[in-house]
C-alpha cells in the first residue's frame, strides 16, 4: 500500500457518486430517492475536501461547508415537498406520481 | 517465512492510506446498501453510517471541523429529518414494492457509464504539477494551507463574507418555504380566503 | 405577275387609311355623342360609311385603270422588338391591290346598302322589346361602324400580324351584334358560342402565322409572294405546307368550314341585317380573303401542296355536308345560314384547287346575292312576325318588290344562267372537272356537284314555302314547325364522384338555379324576348309590304344579282379573258388551264334545273304535303339531318370528354399530390410530435436518466475535441504508446 493518493479518493468519491445517483434514478420511494441525493451531496463534499488537503487551500473546505449547508436546506425543502405529495397523493411512489405525462 | 508487508518496519507504513482505505469500504458498503435495502428504514439507517464514515475520512484529512459538521448536520440533522419523513410517510417498515425490471437496468447504465467517464477522467489527469498555494495579488493574513478552524473561521469573514450572510438568507428562507409547503390545511370558515375570490378559488386546486 | 415588288400609294389611294376610318370615327361619335338619338347615329354611321364608299369607289377605278401595275402598299414599324431583324418589327399597313380594290367596294357597297336597310329593320324591331329604345338603335349602328372599321382593317392589312389583329376585332364584333338581343339567353349562347369556336381556329391562325414567319422571314404579303415566286425551292415545303395548314385553320373557324361551321347557325340569334352582313357578306368571307392573300403559300411556284389538297377537300366536304342540312331546316335564316356554309365550301374548294379566279369571283358574287337573300328574309320575318317558314306562305302578292329580288336571289344561289351565280359557280365546277381525271378530283367533284343538285332543291325549297301557297300565318302545321332541341352536355364523369367528392356545383344544379333565375326575372320581360323565335301575334291577318327604305336596297342588290355575272363570263364563250380575271392580277400563275369545253357547263346548269325540277313537284302545289312526303321518305335520315349530323352533340361530348378528362387528372394532382404534400407536412409534424410526446412519460427517474447520459455523451464529445481528454485519440494512442 502505498502513501494516500488524491486519486484513491476522489475514485472513492466517484463510486459513491455513482452510487448514489444508481438510488436517485431507481428508487421507488421518493424519500429514498433523497437519501441517494445526500449520497451524491457526499461525494462532492469529500472531493472538495481532498483538493484543499491535497493542494492545499483552505478554500476547499469553504466551498464544502457552503455545499453542506445549502445540502441541508434542500433536503428540507424537499421533505416538505414530499409531505405536501403524500398528503395529496396519499403516496409517495415515484412510479404513480406521472400526472405530468403526455 | 517473510511476510510481504515488513511489519516491523512501522515508520513507513502508511497508516493513512489504510485507514482511509476502511473508512472508504465502510463507506461504499454502507451506500451499497443504503440503494438496494428493501426497507427504507434500514437504508436510513445505512445513510447514517455512511455519512459517519464520510466524517472519519475528512477527519483523517486534517478538516476537523468539516468533520465535526458533518455529524452535526448530515447525521443529527438530515438524516433525523428523512427518518422522521420517513416514519411519517407510512411505509417505514413494509419493503419496498418491485420496480419495473427496466428500471433498474437504466439505472445501471446511468451510473456505470457516469463511473467509467468519471474513472477515465482521473486516471488521464496529471495531479502532479504544484499549484500555487496563494491565488496571485492575495496577501493573506493566514496560512491557506492549514485546514484550522480558526483559519476557517478567518476565511469566512474575509473574503467569504457574502456568502455567508447570503448562507443565512437562504436557509431562513427554506424555512419559511418548507414550513408553508408543509403546513396542514386549514379549512375552517374563519381562515377561508375573502368572498370576492370565492367564485374562482373551487375551479381551482386547494389553496394553502 | 411581275418581279418588282411594289409602289407607294399613289392618287387616290394616298387616302386609303381614312377608309377605314370613318366608320371608326363614326363609331367614337355615336358612342359618346349621339348615343340618345338612335335615327341621328344611322345618320352618322351612314354617313361615314358613304365616305368609305367614295374612296373605295376611287380606288378601284385607280386600280382598273391600270390592272397589271403593282401592288401599292406603304408600312411603319409599330413596335420594335429586336430593331433590324425582319421578324422583329411589329409593322402596320395598308395594302391596295387589286383583290383589295374589289373587296373594299364590295364591303362598303354591301354595307351602305345594309345600313340603310336596316335603319327600317331596327325601327319595325326594336318596338317588340319593350326595355329597348332609341339608345339600341345607337349601339346597333355604332357597333356595325366598328365592324366596318374592322373589316376594311382587314381587307387593307399589308402583312399577316396586321390582319390577326383585324381578325380578332372582326370576331369581337360578331360577338357583340350576335348578341346584340343580349336579355336572350339563346342570342347570348349563341354569340359566346361564335366567338369560343372561332377562337379555336384563331388558335392555329397564329401558329401558322409565326411559323411562316419563321419559314419565309416576312409577314407581309407582298414580301411573301416575291420570296415564294423567286426562290420556292429554298423554303421547305414540309414548314410551307404546316403553316399552311394551320393559317387555313384560322380561315376553317372564321369562314365556318367543316367542322368548326357550327356556330354560324346559332348566330343567326342576331339581328337579320347582321347576319345579312357578317356572315353572308364580309366577316366569312375574311377566311377566303385570307387564303387568297396566301395564296402562293398554298400553291408556291404554281404547285399545289398537300395543304391545299386539305383546303380543297375541307371545303368540298363542307360544301356538300351544308347543303343536306339546309334541306330540313323550318327557320328561314337557318336556311340561308347553312346555304352561307356551303357556298363558302365551294370557295375554298376553289382556292383548294388553285382556281384563284373562280374562288374570288365566287366570293363577290356570292355577297351580294346572299345579302340580297338575307335582307329579303328580314323584310319576310318584319311582315309575318316570325322565323318559322311554316308561319309565312303566298307572300308573292302581298309583298311584291320583297319578292321579286328575293326571286333574282334565289335564281342566282340557284345557279341558273344568266343569272350572277351561274358564272362564278360554273367555274368553280369547271376548274374543279379539269381534275377529274384523278380520284381525289373525282371525289371533289361528285361532292360540289351534288351540293349544287342540293343547293337548286333547298332553295326552290324556300321559295316555294314561303312565297307560295296561301298564307298560314300562326295557323301552322304543329308536326312541321318548331326549332331543333339543342344538345346537352354529358354528365360530369363518374370517377369524381366514386372517388367521394361531391362536386359542389353541377350542370343541373346550376341549370336549377338558372331557371330559378329566370322565372323571377320572367315577370318584367315580355313573353317575346324569350326563346330564339320573335312570335308575336300578327298585327293583321295578313302581311303587307315593308317600307322602302327596306325594298330599295333589295332591288339594288338584286340588279347586282343579276348582272353581276357578266364581269366574269370564261374566255371559252367571250373569246377573251373575262373583265373580272384580267382586272384581278393574280399574283401567280394560276392552275385554272384555259382550255374551256362545254360539258362541265351543260352538266352544272343540267344538276341545277333537276334540283329545282324536283323540288317543284314536291312544293310546287301545296308545301306541306310535300314537306310531310320528304320526311316520311327520309325516315331517320330528316332527324339526322335536322340535328346538323349530330355535329353539336360530337363537340359538347368530346370538349366535355377533354375538359373532364383534364379536371380528374388536375383534380387527382391536386388532392393527392398537392394536398399530400401540403397535409404531408402537417401530419408529418403531428406524427413527430406524437412519437416525441411519448418521451414525456411523467416519470422524473426516466428524466433523470436522459440529464445523465447526455451528460455522458457531452463528455465524450468534448474528449474528441479536446485532446488529452479521456476519450480522445490523442489520450489512447499515448496511452497504448501509438505514434
Amino acid at each position: 500500500m502505498e502513501q494516500l493518493q488524491l486519486q484513491h479518493i476522489l475514485l472513492v468519491a466517484a463510486c459513491l457518486f455513482c452510487l448514489g445517483l444508481y438510488g436517485v434514478l431507481t428508487r421507488r420511494n421518493s424519500i429514498a430517492m433523497l437519501m441517494g441525493l445526500e449520497l451524491m451531496f457526499n461525494a462532492v463534499n469529500l472531493n472538495l475536501v481532498a483538493f484543499a488537503h491535497f493542494l492545499p487551500h483552505l478554500d476547499g473546505v469553504i466551498l464544502a461547508m457552503f455545499g453542506l449547508a445549502i445540502a441541508a436546506a434542500e433536503s428540507a425543502v424537499g421533505i416538505a415537498i414530499i409531505l405536501s405529495v403524500y398528503r395529496n397523493f396519499k403516496h409517495i411512489d415515484t412510479e404513480n406520481i406521472n400526472q405530468l405525462k403526455g | 517465512m517473510p511476510l510481504p508487508v515488513d511489519i516491523y518496519a512501522w515508520d513507513n507504513f502508511p497508516f493513512a492510506s489504510a485507514v482511509f482505505w476502511c473508512f472508504a469500504i465502510v463507506m461504499l458498503a454502507c451506500a451499497f446498501y443504503v440503494v438496494t435495502a428493501k426497507r427504507i428504514f434500514h437504508a436510513g439507517i445505512a445513510m447514517i453510517g455512511c455519512f459517519v464514515c464520510v466524517a472519519g475520512i475528512y477527519a483523517l484529512l486534517g478538516a476537523h471541523f468539516m468533520a465535526g459538521l458533518q455529524l452535526l448536520v448530515y447525521v443529527g440533522a438530515i438524516a433525523t429529518l428523512l427518518l422522521f419523513a420517513v416514519m411519517l410517510t407510512d411505509k417505514m417498515m413494509e419493503p419496498q414494492r418491485k420496480t419495473t425490471f427496466f428500471q433498474p437496468v437504466l439505472g445501471l447504465i446511468a451510473s456505470f457509464s457516469m463511473l467509467l467517464v468519471l474513472w477515465l477522467t482521473l486516471s488521464s489527469s496529471n495531479f502532479a504539477a504544484p499549484q500555487p498555494a496563494v491565488l496571485e495579488g492575495e496577501a493573506s493574513a493566514i496560512n491557506l494551507a492549514s485546514l484550522d478552524t480558526a483559519n476557517i473561521g478567518l476565511r469566512l469573514l474575509s473574503p467569504y463574507t457574502v456568502p455567508f450572510e447570503l448562507i443565512s438568507v437562504i436557509i431562513l428562507a427554506t424555512l419559511i418555504g418548507a414550513a408553508a409547503i408543509a403546513r396542514k390545511e386549514d379549512r375552517s370558515p374563519a381562515t377561508a380566503p375573502p368572498q370576492a375570490a370565492a367564485a374562482a378559488v373551487p375551479s381551482k386546486p386547494q389553496e394553502q | 405577275m411581275t418581279t418588282e415588288s411594289y409602289l407607294p400609294l399613289t392618287g387616290i389611294a394616298r387616302f386609303a387609311w381614312a377608309i377605314p376610318l370613318l366608320p371608326f370615327l363614326a363609331f367614337i361619335i355615336i358612342s359618346f355623342i349621339t348615343r340618345r338619338w338612335g335615327k341621328i347615329s344611322a345618320g352618322v354611321a351612314i354617313l361615314g360609311l358613304l365616305g368609305s364608299l367614295g374612296g373605295a369607289l376611287g380606288i378601284l377605278f385607280q386600280r382598273l385603270s391600270a390592272p397589271q401595275a403593282p401592288p401599292m402598299q406603304i408600312s411603319f414599324p409599330w413596335i420594335s422588338l429586336l430593331p433590324n431583324t425582319p421578324l422583329g418589327v411589329i409593322e402596320l399597313g395598308l395594302l391596295v391591290d387589286n383583290l383589295s380594290a374589289f373587296m373594299l367596294t364590295m364591303v362598303c357597297f354591301i354595307g351602305l346598302c345594309i345600313q340603310i336597310y336596316s335603319v327600317a329593320y331596327m325601327s319595325a324591331e326594336i318596338p317588340h322589346f319593350p326595355t329597348q329604345g332609341s339608345a339600341s338603335m345607337s349601339r346597333f349602328f355604332g357597333w356595325l361602324s366598328l365592324f366596318m372599321f374592322s373589316m376594311l382593317g382587314l381587307v387593307l392589312a399589308n402583312n399577316l400580324l396586321q390582319t390577326y389583329i383585324f381578325w380578332e376585332l372582326v370576331g369581337l364584333c360578331s360577338y357583340l351584334l350576335i348578341g346584340f338581343w343580349y336579355f336572350k339567353t339563346s342570342a347570348a349562347h349563341a354569340s359566346k358560342k361564335a366567338f369560343i369556336v372561332t377562337r379555336f381556329g384563331d388558335l392555329g391562325l397564329l401558329m401558322g402565322i409565326l411559323l411562316l414567319g419563321i419559314a419565309l422571314q416576312r409577314f407581309d404579303f407582298v414580301g411573301i409572294t416575291d420570296t415564294l415566286s423567286t426562290n420556292a425551292g429554298q423554303i421547305n415545303i414540309g414548314l410551307l405546307t404546316l403553316a399552311g395548314l394551320l393559317i387555313f385553320c384560322g380561315a376553317v373557324g372564321k369562314s365556318a368550314q367543316f367542322p368548326l361551321h357550327i356556330w354560324l347557325p346559332d348566330a343567326m340569334e342576331g339581328p337579320t341585317p347582321v347576319s345579312a352582313l357578317i356572315h353572308a357578306a364580309t366577316m366569312v368571307a375574311a377566311g377566303i380573303y385570307l387564303v387568297a392573300r396566301i395564296f402562293p403559300v398554298f400553291h408556291p411556284a404554281g404547285i399545289p401542296t398537300s395543304a391545299a389538297m386539305a383546303v380543297a377537300f375541307i371545303g368540298a366536304i363542307t360544301a356538300f355536308v351544308a347543303a343536306t342540312i339546309a334541306v330540313v331546316q323550318n327557320d328561314i335564316k337557318k336556311v340561308l345560314a347553312y346555304s352561307t356554309i356551303s357556298q363558302l365550301g365551294f370557295m375554298m374548294t376553289a382556292l383548294g384547287i388553285g382556281a384563284y379566279t373562280a374562288g374570288t369571283f365566287h366570293l363577290f358574287t356570292h355577297a351580294f346575292f346572299k345579302a340580297l337573300l338575307f335582307l329579303g328574309s328580314g323584310a319576310v320575318i318584319v311582315a309575318c312576325h316570325s322565323n318559322d317558314m311554316w308561319h309565312m306562305g303566298g307572300l308573292r302578292k302581298a309583298l311584291p318588290c320583297t319578292w321579286f329580288a328575293f326571286l333574282m336571289g334565289c335564281l342566282a344561289l340557284a345557279g341558273i344562267p344568266p343569272f350572277a351565280g351561274f358564272w362564278s359557280k360554273d367555274e368553280i365546277l369547271t376548274s374543279v372537272s379539269l381534275i377529274n381525271d384523278t380520284p381525289a378530283g373525282m371525289a371533289l367533284y361528285i361532292l360540289l356537284s351534288l351540293a349544287t343538285f342540293l343547293t337548286a332543291f333547298y332553295v326552290t325549297r324556300l321559295y316555294f314555302i314561303t312565297f307560295e301557297g296561301k298564307f298560314r300565318g300562326m295557323a301552322a302545321p304543329a308536326d312541321l314547325q318548331g326549332q331543333v332541341p339543342a344538345p346537352t352536355l354529358p354528365p360530369p364523369a363518374a370517377t369524381s364522384l366514386s372517388l367521394g367528392f361531391q362536386p359542389q356545383w353541377t350542370e343541373d344544379k346550376a341549370q336549377k338555379e338558372n331557371e330559378a333565375r329566370r322565372k323571377a326575372k320572367q315577370r318584367l320581360l315580355p313573353p317575346a324576348c324569350l326563346g330564339c323565335y320573335m312570335e308575336h301575334a300578327a298585327h293583321s291577318a295578313h302581311p303587307h309590304e315593308v317600307s322602302p327604305l327596306m325594298w330599295l336596297p333589295l332591288l339594288t342588290l338584286s340588279l347586282f344579282a343579276i348582272g353581276l355575272g357578266f364581269i366574269g363570263i370564261p374566255e371559252g364563250i367571250s373569246g377573251a379573258p373575262s373583265f373580272y380575271e384580267a382586272h384581278i392580277y393574280p399574283s401567280t400563275p394560276v392552275v385554272h388551264d384555259h382550255d374551256f369545253t362545254w360539258a362541265p357547263m351543260i352538266f352544272s346548269v343540267a344538276v341545277s334545273l333537276l334540283g329545282i325540277f324536283a323540288s317543284w313537284l314536291l312544293y310546287g302545289r301545296d308545301a306541306m304535303s310535300g314537306e310531310r312526303k320528304l320526311r316520311s321518305k327520309l325516315g331517320k335520315l330528316a332527324i339526322f339531318l335536322q340535328q346538323k349530323w349530330y355535329m353539336d352533340h360530337i363537340w359538347a361530348k368530346l370538349l366535355s370528354y377533354t375538359m373532364y378528362a383534364g379536371a380528374n387528372i388536375a383534380e387527382f394532382f391536386d388532392n393527392y399530390i398537392f394536398d399530400g404534400i401540403v397535409n404531408g407536412c402537417a401530419r408529418l409534424t403531428k406524427r413527430f410530435g406524437e412519437i416525441l410526446r411519448q418521451e414525456h412519460s411523467g416519470y422524473v427517474q426516466n428524466y433523470l436518466f436522459i440529464i445523465v447520459v447526455a451528460l455522458v455523451v457531452l463528455a465524450i464529445a468534448i474528449g474528441y475535441i479536446e485532446p488529452g481528454f479521456v476519450t480522445s485519440p490523442v489520450y489512447w494512442s499515448k496511452l497504448l504508446q501509438l505514434q
